[in-house]
């Protein structure tokens, strides 16, 4: 250090400066003073210890560890302030730019404050500019929105926005993603798709959301290039928008034979939800698939979507199945009130899996007063387990 | 060879073993350290993009049990549900288990939450004590209260008696003095959610200590650094040990304990796997054995670490407390990796065998018996005539400065990433915490540790007591 600063830095600056400050000078001096007292103790506990590597190793990281303990103690001061400043730096103009917004979609905003607003170059500040938008743009009325989108373009920040999109930086690309859907701003769309396959989850889910809204008749589109699993994660966000946006729904049936599982089983899902019924041929296509788990959602969307043409098609896999689809079944039989299956429902009751017989208890119960008058008729001859399970389905606070 | 040379010759072995075995550590926490850094900045970073709020009212959304077993906890079981309460997620019910209470805690959930036994069959999946009886509250504002009562048979066997009742595809295992944050159960969900070929089989989250914070409506209401100074050491230990252990090894795949104070882990597996062993150290041995059973059935599968503050608890304040329940940590991490013990430099059971595994059973389990015998070396020398007092102040300061470093370093992260503690004399007197905890905390430790060693050969597996001093509650005016 010292050497660099004798042999470097004071050169360099009479060489660029032609002098060099009489503070800085003061600031080396004692620098090289605390350098040398450092030496000299480092010295003194080596002519005190016998000459290895060990010693010499010992001695070092102990410096190492002193320097980079007063180096961390002024970062965590310096953190504590600045984290508080940054808030309140934040709040600040959020509030100023809000009103400034506000005047501005009341045709008040005067035009030195609009130059302002243009002529800001601070990232920060372009960035609480970016937040304050969006969030008034949240009130989903359609003049605003123009409003705010011509506003969002007289400032330039869509060109801020591209360049995130650009980065290399993930977090950087989704909030320009972000803003760039928000907006409704199209220029960035190739790019936005070839996200879509990133291994980066977070920029992944961004990108599928964002085409959404950036394609509003083509929504899920991104479905037919979806190469990653599809995760549930990503499902709930995507749903989670179908559910708050106006966006056109698709009929899901669509991507039923995509290669992608997870794809497939988000499909499923929301045929379900969205009682689609309409796919059920589709639906039914699939009930010999090789996932359990997309056989397992087959079931449950054809017991959801009512088909009661299924069930004898159900009965018959039924002995080949796992348990979890196995119970989906029976359950079915129940949901669809399908009085006719009670001598199938009483044979399985003799299965000793616990499971299967509550849940072919269920279904009994589920028969209405018919069912439960037939379960009260199958306890007389129960063994202990049956009658517990029995006691267990006809209890109603259960 | 006579006796000087003897001396010598040992000492030369004994100096090598002890210095190398110092390297190793400083070095295995300073990658563990890094590591944690990394992990940390981009779970911030991820994070900043998430809405939890989306999971809320998702039909997508997994179903959770709150499992809690409680024993002898009549003072403040109730207070204690009524906080559960204040978790958001919609999809959940909450399991209390009276593990045969000898106080009046059945009587005081029965009487706040007024319980109606119900006619629940129990599916015995996991075997346990006999359960007397399954109760539900019939208040409107409890619809997915469950209450079992049952014979005693400690923590483990009433978790498993709760998992036999619960009916969810997740369950999440807390004790009954713990407080969550409202949003514990959503940022524990999501990692199970993000499944992709690898099964998440469990996932655990960041415990803090809650002594001296303030507590209102069954919430942290304000953060404090606790006054007592045992429990403010605990709390650079806990920031230590969560953000830059935990975190680390749940990124390194290595990771082989979550805190029996809060853990979310998927039903089926830990069902396949026997669901909790009746051992000291349950928590740690769960995770072990669901990890050993995914790798020998030759599953995928990752155990995630939600580095978020979730849930608060009471950290001991008498040194009589705080030794016992470091002698219980002691001989439950010896009682797992005994158990376990052919994972030791298993490539089969991959980074839990050839990381987390050794790491434990090196730097946890045989760090304070191999601390003890230097002591004891240094003793040995000292009388002998052979130690350079030099070397050894040297050694001391080496450690001393790595110690407060890696403390400082760990506030750091909690200031970066957190910063709960938001009274900047909280931050120096936790500092100052760290300045003083290798002389008192430290000492303590290895002795409680030593004496856990010893309990445990001679047969001691007794839970012990802690006494509850209870929380800070702010009057609501």
């Amino acid at each position: 250090m010292f050497w660099l600063i004798s042999h470097i830095a004071i050169p360099q600056s009479q060489v660029l400066f032609g002098f060099v400050p009489k503070e800085s000078l003061k600031v080396f001096d004692w620098i090289q003073s605390i350098i040398e007292r450092l030496e000299a103790v480092v010295n003194y506990i080596f002519e005190r210890l016998p000459y290895n590597a060990l010693n010499r190793l010992i001695i070092y990281l102990i410096i190492l560890f002193f320097v980079a303990l007063m180096v961390l103690l002024p970062s965590i001061a310096f953190l504590k302030v600045y984290i508080s400043y940054r808030d309140r730096k934040y709040a600040h103009l959020y509030k100023k730019y809000s009103n400034d917004v506000i005047q501005y979609l009341m045709n008040a905003l005067e035009d030195k404050d609009m130059e302002e607003l243009k002529n800001r170059k601070s990232r920060f500040h372009r960035r609480v500019m970016v937040d304050v938008l969006m969030a008034i743009d949240k009130a989903e009325n359609k003049e605003v929105s123009d409003k705010i989108r011509k506003l969002y373009k007289d400032i330039k920040l869509d060109a801020d926005s591209r360049r995130k999109v650009q980065k290399r930086a993930w977090y950087k690309r989704i909030r320009g993603i972000r803003e760039l859907s928000h907006m409704r701003e199209k220029s960035e769309n190739q790019r936005i798709l070839d996200f879509l396959n990133n291994k980066n989850e977070v920029l992944r889910i961004e990108s599928q959301i964002g085409l959404i809204k950036l394609l509003p008749f083509v929504p899920f589109a991104f479905l037919d290039s979806q190469e990653k699993p599809f995760t549930v994660w990503e499902q709930i966000n995507v749903f989670d928008l179908i559910r708050k946006k106006r966006i056109e729904i698709p009929e899901f049936h669509l991507w039923l034979d995509h290669w992608n599982d997870s794809v497939v089983m988000f499909c499923l899902d929301m045929i379900r939800i969205l009682k689609q019924k309409e796919a059920t041929p589709k639906v039914l296509e699939l009930v010999n698939h090789d996932n359990d788990r997309v056989k397992g959602k087959v079931i449950k969307t054809l017991v959801e979507l009512e088909n009661i043409d299924a069930v004898a098609l159900l009965k018959e896999m039924y002995l080949l199945e796992e348990l979890p689809n196995k119970l989906n079944i029976l359950k079915s039989i129940g949901q669809l009130r399908l009085e006719g299956e009670i001598g199938f429902l009483k044979k399985e009751l003799k299965n000793p899996e616990f499971k299967i017989r509550m849940e072919c208890c269920k279904s009994i119960a589920l028969l209405g007063a018919w069912g439960e008058k037939r379960l009260r008729e199958i306890e007389l001859e129960a063994d202990e387990t049956l009658k517990k399970i029995i006691n267990h389905v006809l209890d109603p606070r259960l | 060879m006579n006796y000087d040379e003897l001396i010598r010759f040992i000492s030369y072995f004994l100096d090598k073993i002890f210095i190398s075995y110092a390297f190793l550590l400083i070095f295995s926490y300073t990658i563990l350290s890094l590591v944690s850094g990394f992990s940390l900045n981009y779970y911030l970073k991820k994070n900043s993009f998430v809405d939890y709020s989306v999971i809320l009212d998702s039909p997508l959304a997994p179903s959770v049990s709150v499992l809690v077993p409680a024993f002898n906890e009549a003072k403040t079981i109730v207070d204690n549900v009524e906080s559960i309460y204040t978790i958001h997620y919609n999809n959940f019910d909450v399991i209390i288990i009276n593990d045969g209470s000898t106080d009046s805690t059945f009587q005081e959930l029965k009487k706040a939450f007024q319980l109606e036994q119900v006619n629940f069959a129990v599916n015995m999946e996991i075997p346990t004590q006999e359960v007397r009886g399954v109760y539900k509250s019939s208040l409107p504002t409890y619809p997915n209260l469950i209450v079992v009562d049952k014979v005693n048979g400690g923590k483990a066997d009433a978790l498993n008696a709760g998992i036999n009742v619960s009916g969810k595809a997740l369950f999440m295992a807390i004790d009954a003095d713990s407080i969550l944050e409202p949003d514990a159960v959503l940022k524990l969900v999501k990692p199970f959610l993000e499944r992709t070929d690898r099964r998440v089989i469990a996932a655990g989250g960041v415990v803090r200590i809650a002594n001296s914070c303030m507590v209102e409506k069954g919430r942290i209401s304000e953060v404090r650094v606790p006054k007592n100074l045992l429990a403010r050491m605990q709390v650079l230990e806990y920031t230590r040990s969560f953000l830059m252990g935990r975190i680390a090894w749940a990124k390194l795949d290595g990771l082989i304990i979550i805190s029996g104070a809060m853990g979310m882990f998927d039903r089926d597996i830990v069902i396949q796997s026997g669901g909790y062993a009746h051992t000291i150290g349950e928590d740690m041995e769960l995770v072990v054995r669901i990890r050993r059973f995914m790798s020998e059935s030759r599953e995928k599968y990752k155990i995630e670490y939600v580095p978020d503050p979730l849930c608060w608890t009471e950290a001991p304040v008498s040194i009589g407390d705080f030794g016992r329940q470091r002698s219980r940590w002691t001989r439950g991490t010896i009682e797992t990796l005994t158990d376990h013990s052919r994972i030791f430099f298993s490539t089969r059971y991959g980074a839990m065998g050839m990381l987390g595994y050794p790491f434990w059973f090196i730097f946890e389990w045989l760090a304070p018996l191999v601390e003890l015998l230097g002591i004891i070396y240094v003793l040995v020398l000292y009388f002998t005539n052979n130690l350079s007092l030099n070397f050894i102040l040297v050694t001391f300061v080496f450690v001393y400065t790595f110690a407060l470093f890696f403390s400082t370093a760990a506030i750091l992260y909690e200031e970066i990433t957190f910063h709960r503690y938001e009274r900047k004399m909280d931050v120096f007197r936790l500092w100052i915490a760290a300045v003083f905890e290798p002389f008192l905390l430290h000492p303590l430790n290895l002795f409680f540790a030593v004496k856990g060693n010893i309990e445990y050969l001679m047969g001691n597996r007794k839970w012990g007591k802690m006494e509850r001093k209870g929380f800070l509650h702010r009057q609501s005016k």
